[in-house]
């Protein structure tokens, strides 16, 4: 069974339509890529699987279980976490309880001490760091806090917004070091990039959105060299019949 | 050490604990959800009254004043919260409305207060009798010594209460990001109903304390408020060791203007001293200015 399945899911901003009739599945284990130009609706989709902004229709299902009338925090407890765009730290908070926050709602707030070992076992930066307020971190480091409050909830579903947003090029291989790391330990995963080159070798499909619709959908090797792709990022139709400006 | 120092010095540790109990749900409600509840100051005043009217009806033991006052100010808290504040933090100008329904609230909290009590003083049988001798030749009343170890253990179980326990943590978390907070499966909800019934808890607390130290008045509610706003905002909103430090501080200002100056300085020249330190230091003493999303 698929972990996470959306169809024809659509949802806006006051009156305007960001979304329209996007649908996609995410199987066991596997990982989707989620790219498309800016401002084209690929953190709205996010958000509306886990229930930030409201859909307006359409179904989301994570595991079979319908998410469309259910709250953030109660979607995350079915198991989806969320490493939203910016990353949303604490800023007043340790590195440690950042990570203690997403115990507290995971419910394994007893087991802390073991899971944030866990935790920072996957992130060596994170341990050296556990008593620094969150605010003094580097981009990098905060980015790190993120996934790792991603992990702490081991979720059945991750989805990260733009990993390599805003972060210098090593640190983007980094980051992508993590995220491969995590990977491996089974984690089905939705990671949206505007880049489709960073993702090859770490998704096993990519997700085309242009004008909050998908375009294309297939495995990443493939999409790498689809036309619709290099349209849509290169701005000309490939297509001889196709109305390029 | 010269005795009026001593005098003054004692005076500024008492005026600054019941500034701290007034200051110490203000700052929670303003730490844990980032609005200014003016509804505090009438619902300290419930809370007095209600005590009172417990122990002078049932003849209760006056130490039976303090879970009374905690108890009918955390509920009102959650009634005002979940029929007022909720409904209204919900609408995009949420900010603003729920500072004039905070007025609205004490101002019909006032009047039913009158109503039921008439505007008349009342006092509240001490819950502590005798005195103790202070170095110096001062002599401390039991009641002043209580208020002070009562705002020593309030504070640090508060304090203690948001850096290590599990709620606290949420509490804190909601307060940098609410989204953040819920993308971690933290039931926002539910912490701010948390925190409105502790703060306002704290407020009947606190006024239980101060009306068995002075009288129970209903003037004595805007007292609270009015001082709890300038220690909560001096502090550094919603910061409890900077609330902690502008409650001395600003009991050491009055107290030592009233001695050196006389009491008719002591207001006007602890909203003077307010002022410059808020031209200086805009985030208060221990506060930073906010700069994260909601
Ligand atoms: N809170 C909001 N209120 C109103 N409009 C919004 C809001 N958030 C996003 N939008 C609009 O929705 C559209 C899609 O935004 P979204 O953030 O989903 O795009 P994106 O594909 O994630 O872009 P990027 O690659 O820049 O992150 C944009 O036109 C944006 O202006
Ligand atoms: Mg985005």
């Amino acid at each position: 069974m698929n972990v996470l399945e959306v169809s024809d899911l659509s949802c806006g901003y006051g009156a305007t339509e960001v979304v329209s009739g996007v649908s996609f599945s995410v199987g066991a284990g596997e990982c989707l890529g989620v790219i498309g130009p800016n401002g084209h609706g690929k953190t709205t989709i996010l958000r509306a699987i886990s229930g930030l902004v409201p859909p307006w229709g359409g179904s989301i299902r994570l595991q079979g279980r319908e998410l469309r009338k259910c709250s953030p925090h109660s979607i995350a407890r079915f198991g989806l976490a969320h490493v939203p765009q910016g990353d949303m730290i604490f800023p007043d908070l340790s590195v440690e309880d950042n990570l203690n926050a997403a115990l507290y709602g995971a419910g394994k707030w007893r087991d802390r001490r073991r899971v944030i070992d866990e935790v920072c076992g996957v992130f060596p930066r994170l341990k050296e760091r556990r008593g620094q307020l969150s605010m003094t971190l580097s981009g990098g480091e905060k980015r790190m806090l993120a996934l790792g409050r991603g992990l702490v909830l081991d979720a059945q579903l991750l989805m990260i917004d733009e990993p390599s947003l805003g972060l210098a090029p090593r640190v983007i291989a980094e980051v992508y070091e993590r995220i491969c790391h995590m990977r491996e330990r089974g984690l089905s995963m939705i990671i949206v990039d505007e880049s489709p080159a960073r993702l090859e070798g770490v998704a096993d499909r990519l997700c085309l959105i242009d004008a909050g619709r998908v375009i294309e959908v297939g495995p990443t090797a493939d999409m790498l060299e689809h036309e619709k792709v290099l349209e849509t990022y290169l701005g000309f139709s490939v297509d001889e019949e196709g109305t390029s400006p | 050490m010269r005795s009026d120092m001593v005098q003054v010095l004692y005076t500024a540790v008492v005026l600054g604990s019941t500034y701290a109990l007034m200051a110490s749900g203000l700052t929670l409600i303003w730490g844990g959800l980032r609005f200014l509840n003016l509804a505090y100051g009438a619902v300290f005043s419930v809370g007095a009254f209600a005590a009172y009217w417990a122990v002078s009806t049932w003849g209760l033991p006056a130490v039976a004043a303090l879970p009374v006052g905690f108890a009918t100010s955390a509920v009102l808290g959650a009634i005002v919260h979940v029929g007022v504040f909720r409904p209204l933090l919900k609408r995009p100008d949420g900010q603003t409305s729920t500072l004039v329904a905070g007025l609205g609230v004490a101002l019909f909290l006032q009047a039913a207060l009158v109503i039921q009590f008439s505007p008349r003083d009342r006092s509240l049988p001490a819950l502590v009798e005798g005195s103790v001798h202070l170095p110096g030749g001062v002599v401390a009343s039991a009641s002043a010594a209580l208020v002070v170890g009562a705002a020593v253990i309030t504070l640090t179980i508060l304090g203690t209460f948001l850096t290590r326990s599990r709620y606290g943590v949420g509490i804190r978390a909601l307060a940098n990001h609410r989204d953040g907070a819920e993308l971690l499966g933290i039931n926002t909800g539910r912490l701010v109903l948390l925190v409105m019934v502790l703060g306002s808890g704290l407020a009947g607390l606190a006024g239980v304390l101060l009306s068995s130290f002075y009288f129970v008045s209903i003037g004595a509610g805007f007292t609270a408020l009015v001082k709890g706003l300038i220690v909560t905002i001096t502090g550094g909103l919603g910061n409890l060791r900077g609330t902690l430090i502008a409650a001395y501080l600003v009991g050491l200002v009055e107290s030592s203007v009233s001695l050196w100056l006389g009491a008719r300085w002591s207001l006007p020249l602890l909203f003077a001293a307010v002022l410059i330190l808020l031209v200086a230091r805009p985030q208060g003493i221990a506060g930073r200015i906010s700069f994260e999303g909601r």
